[in-house]
């Protein structure tokens, strides 16, 4: 019987978390096996954190190349698009959700009593280190977890702490840039920028014009992919050619706040030391 | 009753509001220009911020802005004139969706990337068959309701269609962009846009104003027209590919403004004593007027995201739309 089996299990990893599990093998015992993740973020860190035979099922979107560069991996097991359905025959013994991810299909989940986690985006270095946590102890990866969070906290203090002397402004489809308090501008500024946008008001696009007239030093570019659109087009603008420095931050490295994300400070910094940064 | 002014008058008022216009247009935006000394700076060949923001943001803009407007207000006038129907405006009748749709089509499969002049190309072909397509449908005498009802067929086939095409689009952006296509915005367009466009705005303007006299000839009737010597098909012809032309391109680079070319040949006909051809370059000039006041608005209100060109001709066009099916409305029943 998979429901008692599975209520079983639950009640098993719900005492564990209840700080009830003073027996070593009832930690082992508590390690999920079947893990389901509805969110590309979560995906990324099922991928990093797991054993390939912990993951039962992985969102759609993990196998996209543009979004992710653990598209490959996720090939390997099955994409869900989210439909409560296709996750419970997926026999999960925990889900990882996003804190947005298809609501319905999450509030059914509680009602089976499957285990969920649920992770918001990440918006610093400091939520991105917690996240790890997080998921490394649900998975029963507790070593692993530590460990990456040791080679983070490792690669970003070579970095130093900044002093942004270089001014930047980031620019993306849309017009979509970075502001106080995003993650995009933790990284900016740990790379070494005075991020010129970061008063700019939450999710408002940067005009143009606001943009060429704030004169950042370097152009910090993103987009998902080359397919053509409209959004995308604006970052070709010609009034963006040819004065200003550019550089490309592959958008893998920062649609998720994982340890991904210490690749777009390493870039950016390496960029920031050149002072004229490749385009 | 006929309040014309004479034509001096009209072209000097015109041209002055027009002026203003572009002034305006120039001279209104998020960055703070000190607009003499930076138009100075430009010409000097000086290279700097303000001069970048001027020439390669405001200038195109304004100058597409004077071109798409003049466009869509002569085509107004010529559709008009030919189908003799004071409803025949390319966003009612769907001219302006197909080439919207055409546009789309060039636009999300790179095809426009690749293929110079391939977007507004592609925007004039839509925009013909439309044209074509409702000559067809109701042909020239035809009742106002049928010139409506083909509008309403075309407009929902090209609308569901570049809905369509826009959500199958690979670029993840695709399907929010329907509101550029279908409310417009001269936002963010570059020389590059005015290139592209102005080879067949040109071509459509030389076409239709070439029938200028031909068009008045034809209010008197198609026989009378042609026994002045007036070839018909011709200038079925011009008028119909001039305006394909002409709205096909401007939509291509930037959406479909709507109800510019309703407005403009009503509010000028009275003034022009009600000659066609006399109402040809005077609603250019108004629509040019039009669109660049419209769009120095658009850069006023106060939203996040700029908002949509095409809103505010809405607000403007619809009442004024109602106002004239209602005139109309005894010969709609």
């Amino acid at each position: 019987m998979f429901f008692s089996d599975l209520r079983l299990r639950c009640l098993a990893a719900w005492l564990c978390r209840l700080g009830l599990c003073l027996l070593v093998s009832c930690h082992a015992a508590a390690a999920p096996e079947r893990v389901v993740s509805l969110n590309l973020c979560t995906d990324e860190l099922l991928l990093q954190l797991g054993d390939h035979k912990q993951i039962a099922g992985l969102s759609w979107l993990a196998r996209d190349a543009n979004l992710t560069w653990h598209s490959a991996e996720a090939m390997l097991f099955p994409a869900v698009r989210g439909v409560a359905e296709e996750i419970i025959r997926l026999e999960p013994d925990l889900v990882l959700a996003g804190e947005f991810t298809t609501p319905a299909t999450v509030a059914l989940l509680e009602r089976l009593e499957i285990p969920l986690l649920r992770l918001p985006l990440a918006r610093s270095f400091s939520e991105i280190a917690d996240q790890i946590h997080q998921v490394a102890d649900a998975l029963g990866q507790g070593a692993r977890g530590r460990e990456m969070l040791a080679d983070m906290r490792l690669r970003l203090d070579a970095l130093g702490d900044g002093g942004g002397t270089i001014t930047a402004a980031l620019f993306q489809p849309n017009g979509q840039t970075a502001t106080t308090g995003s993650l995009l501008h933790e990284v900016m500024t740990r790379a070494g920028l005075h991020n010129l946008a970061a008063d700019w008001p939450q999710f408002a696009p940067l005009p143009l014009e606001t943009l060429v007239y704030r004169e950042p030093q370097l152009l910090v570019l993103s987009r998902h992919g080359a397919h053509v659109s409209l959004a995308t087009e604006l970052l070709e603008h010609p009034v963006l050619r040819g004065r200003l420095d550019r550089i490309e931050i592959p958008a893998q490295a920062w649609t998720c706040g994982t340890i991904n994300t210490v690749r777009a400070v390493e870039i950016l910094h390496g960029a920031a030391r050149e002072g004229r940064p490749e385009t | 009753m006929r309040i014309a002014v004479p034509p001096w008058l009209l072209y000097t008022l015109l041209g002055s509001l027009l002026v203003v216009a572009l002034y305006l247009a120039v001279a209104v935006g998020r960055a703070p220009l000190a607009l003499l000394d930076t138009l100075q700076a430009a010409i000097g060949g000086e290279d700097n911020v303000a001069t970048l923001v001027l020439t390669e943001l405001r200038l195109p803009r304004a100058l597409l802005g004077l071109l798409v407007g003049a466009s869509l207000g002569l085509c107004g006038a010529a559709l008009q004139g030919l189908l003799h129907n004071p409803l025949a405006e390319p966003g009612i009748i769907g001219v302006s969706g197909c080439a919207a749709l055409g546009a789309v089509l060039a636009f999300y499969t790179g095809m426009a990337a690749a293929i110079p002049l391939a977007l507004p190309a592609a925007g004039v072909l839509g925009a013909f068959i439309a044209v074509a397509l409702v000559y067809a449908l109701a042909g020239r005498q035809a009742s106002t309701l049928a010139i409506i009802l083909a509008g309403v067929a075309l407009n929902a086939a090209a609308g569901a269609m570049t809905a369509l095409v826009l959500n199958l689009a690979e670029s993840p952006f695709a399907f929010l962009e329907i509101i550029f296509w279908q409310m417009g915005s001269l936002a963010d367009r570059s020389w590059a846009h005015v290139g592209v466009a102005l080879p067949f705005m040109l071509l459509g303007w030389v076409l239709i104003l070439s029938v200028r006299r031909d068009l008045a000839a034809l209010s008197l009737g198609e026989e009378t027209a042609a026994s002045l010597g007036v070839n018909l098909s011709w200038v079925r012809f011009a008028v119909i590919a001039g305006s394909a032309a002409a709205v096909g391109s401007a939509v291509a680079v930037s959406g479909v403004i709507g109800f510019v070319g309703l407005v403009v040949p009503h509010l000028l006909r009275p003034l022009v004593g009600y000659d066609p051809g006399r109402l040809l370059p005077a609603s250019a000039l108004a629509g040019a007027v039009l669109v660049l006041f419209a769009d120095v608005a658009v850069r006023l209100v106060p939203t996040g995201v700029e908002l949509k060109l095409g809103v505010l001709t809405a607000l403007i066009g619809a009442p004024f739309f109602l106002y004239l099916i209602f005139r109309l409305r005894r010969e709609l029943t």
